[in-house]
């Protein structure tokens, strides 16, 4: 980011080809479809380019990255189609799995998780995850999704470590809570 | 350690934030306490869940991604360009010149230069001057002579003789 400061244009290219899927993935998950959530990643990396010259590296760079994705993330949740937006429980889910990426086996995934997480439950959890409060989805993902620490989400949210935890915790309690209800059990 | 902010904590817990001391602590706490133990393991529970729901894989960006964001990024450069254009700092220097030049132009049908440099303080009056005061009847301080022609004696004279001089 420093070269990107000096004027290397090559180094800005070398910091989107690095850090666009994280981002579109990471938006994803607060706009669903993948056409936004790429107009949006855009955004974010013109905003990087325009913010070159007052950057300074008082953290790592991905920190100041992931801030300026999560403004961008709430900004597009306050518009009105997404305030106007209606989540039904037990509507069908308009975006596909596909859409999502979902339907691709995870490598990543330890052996076995995700053979024994249901497709309902895994469905489920998206729901509630959209039903969030926008600052406890982004603690909440930046957290689980993206592997920021506590203090690194705290800085891209701009806020304490204290909040952050306050902010996971009542997130994670949440999504236990709806999971409880739909599945009418006390096993979640 | 009160249950109550043992809970608070139990989140962190499981994503390894807490300090060792404080997670010792609560570990301790949960080992005696059914109730907080429980509501661990529902947590525990609840995010190996939520990490196996969210996707990790990376999507996929669409082909024109790249190239839409260049053609977007040339658009911001030559924004910047034209605003630095617009607001370059040689741009009031060359008006601030050209003023001035218009200006000592315009005066010259007046006696030149000196008509304008001199009200201006920029320039010494001509010799002249001293036997045509007429010509800098616009000056304040040549309207108010009279009030200097004893500024040296005021000056050394006390206040308050001066204030029972006036009265």
């Amino acid at each position: 980011m420093l070269a990107v400061k000096a004027g290397d244009t090559d180094a800005f290219e070398a910091l989107y080809a690095k850090y666009a899927r994280q981002i579109v993935r990471y938006m994803m998950q607060f706009v669903s479809a993948q056409a936004r959530a790429e107009e949006l990643a855009q955004d974010v990396f013109l905003q990087v380019y325009r913010a070159r010259l007052r950057y300074t590296p008082r953290a790592r760079f991905a920190t100041w990255l992931y801030r300026i994705a999560t403004n961008a993330c709430l900004s597009e949740l306050r518009r009105p189609e997404h305030r106007e937006r209606i989540i039904s429980v037990d509507a069908p889910d308009p975006f596909s799995d596909r859409e999502r990426g979902l339907d691709l086996p995870d490598p990543e995934a330890a052996e076995g998780e995700r053979e024994t997480l249901g497709q309902e439950v895994r469905e489920r959890i998206r729901v509630l995850l959209d039903t969030l409060p926008p600052q406890q989805r982004a603690a909440l993902l930046l957290a689980r999704s993206e592997g920021l620490s506590y203090e690194e989400v705290a800085a891209s949210l701009d806020c304490s470590v204290s909040a952050v935890k306050s902010l996971v915790h009542r997130a994670t309690v949440s999504l236990r809570d709806g999971l409880r209800t739909h599945l009418g059990t006390e096993d979640a | 350690m009160r249950c109550y902010t043992a809970r608070l904590d139990l989140t962190a817990l499981v994503d390894g934030e807490l300090a060792p001391d404080r997670a010792a602590e609560l570990r301790a706490h949960t080992e005696g306490c059914l109730a907080c133990a429980a509501d661990l393991e529902s947590i525990e529970r609840m995010v190996a869940m939520q990490r196996a729901a969210v996707p990790r894989a990376l999507p996929e960006l669409s082909l024109g991604f790249e190239t839409r964001l260049r053609q977007r990024l040339a658009e911001v450069r030559e924004t910047d360009a034209r605003r630095w254009w617009r607001t370059g700092w040689w741009k009031p220097a060359t008006i601030g010149a050209l003023a001035t030049a218009g200006v000592l132009l315009a005066a010259a049908p007046l006696g030149g230069p000196s008509a304008v440099l001199v009200p201006l303080g920029i320039q010494d009056p001509p010799r002249k001057v001293a036997t045509k005061p007429q010509l800098f009847t616009e000056y304040p301080i040549i309207e108010h002579l009279d009030a200097l022609e004893n500024f040296d004696t005021v000056k050394t004279i006390p206040l308050e003789d001066v204030l029972k001089g006036a009265s």
